[in-house]
């Protein structure tokens, strides 16, 4: 709920922190992608430039709900894993519970804590 | 004092409930039995393993780096269980490379204990007495020099070589 309602309150805010998390699961996506995606290859398949994905993945460009569907199709994941959830109470759990760790450690659980959520596969260990 | 007793009866007790018959001994699956999910996730070499326990939604995720060796991915889950069956401390407790296995002078106290519980824990786990003393003695006399016998001992419980030569000197089957 928290990033749905981010503008309302300040009224400048935009849907940063909505774009942002999108981007996040965008790009994390593209990593986990089997073959590997660049930011360029995605950009081919969803006729984009490079540049927009660069944007894109970082929040910092809005898109079209139809580029979301083709992103996921390219992605090979539901549509919906591409949005954050409604429920922002428990991610906030997390990033506080993550608040003081090196960066390295912060990207790899977010990460793995996501996809054990969406019950990505990678449970084959 | 790590609790050797009651991590046997422990893995003794997951052992019996989930009806183990053979190795490799189904960590996963034990785990979520256990409501505990493992995931494999690429990080840098020395992030090992982490146990995240979401106490809002009464869950816990195992968290492996999928960079490493399989062997090295399910010793790193069990070891994990281990912390989430033995220990409630932190929300998050991240592994780094386990140094475990040396036995070093500082590890005598205070976290060093919960490392080794967990280490005795996974190795209790994926190489349990039961099957392990069945298949020494049908290999009969060997030492930690005959490679070949320990790497396919290794093999069959999916563990590291270093592992299995470790477990067989712990308990007593060669000498290190």
């Amino acid at each position: 709920m928290a990033y749905l309602n981010s503008d309302r309150a300040t009224g400048v805010d935009d849907h940063k922190a909505f774009y942002e998390e999108v981007g996040r699961r965008i790009r994390d996506a593209r990593k986990r992608r089997n073959p590997k995606l660049t930011q360029q290859g995605l950009a081919e398949l969803v006729s984009l430039t490079r540049t927009s994905i660069t944007n894109v993945e970082r929040g910092r460009q809005k898109f079209l709900l139809h580029t979301l569907a083709d992103l996921a199709k390219a992605l090979q994941v539901e549509p919906a894993s591409l949005l954050p959830r409604l429920e922002g109470e428990p991610e906030r759990n997390l990033e506080d519970a993550l608040k003081d760790r090196p960066r390295s450690e912060k990207e790899w659980i977010k990460s793995a804590v996501n996809a054990a959520r969406e019950g990505r596969s990678g449970d084959g260990a | 004092m790590v609790r050797r007793k009651h991590i046997r009866s422990l893995v003794e007790h997951l052992l019996a409930q989930h009806r183990v018959q053979s190795v490799p001994v189904p960590v996963i699956k034990i785990a979520n039995a256990l409501g505990v999910k493992v995931q494999q996730e690429l990080a840098e070499s020395d992030l090992s393993g982490f146990l995240y326990r979401d106490r809002k939604r009464k869950l816990a995720i195992i968290g492996v780096n999928a960079k490493h060796h399989k062997n090295r991915q399910v010793f790193t889950a069990a070891h994990e269980l281990g912390h989430f069956l033995l220990h409630d401390f932190e929300d998050i407790h991240v592994d780094r490379q386990f140094k475990v296995w040396l036995r070093s002078e500082a590890s005598s106290q205070g976290t060093d204990i919960e490392e080794k519980e967990a280490n005795l824990f996974a190795a209790e786990l994926l190489m349990p007495i039961r099957f392990l003393s069945r298949d020494v003695d049908r290999i009969g006399t060997f030492d930690h020099e005959n490679e070949a016998v320990l790497k396919a001992l290794a093999e069959r419980y999916g563990v590291s070589t270093q592992a299995m030569t470790f477990r067989l000197g712990y308990l007593g089957y060669v000498q290190l």
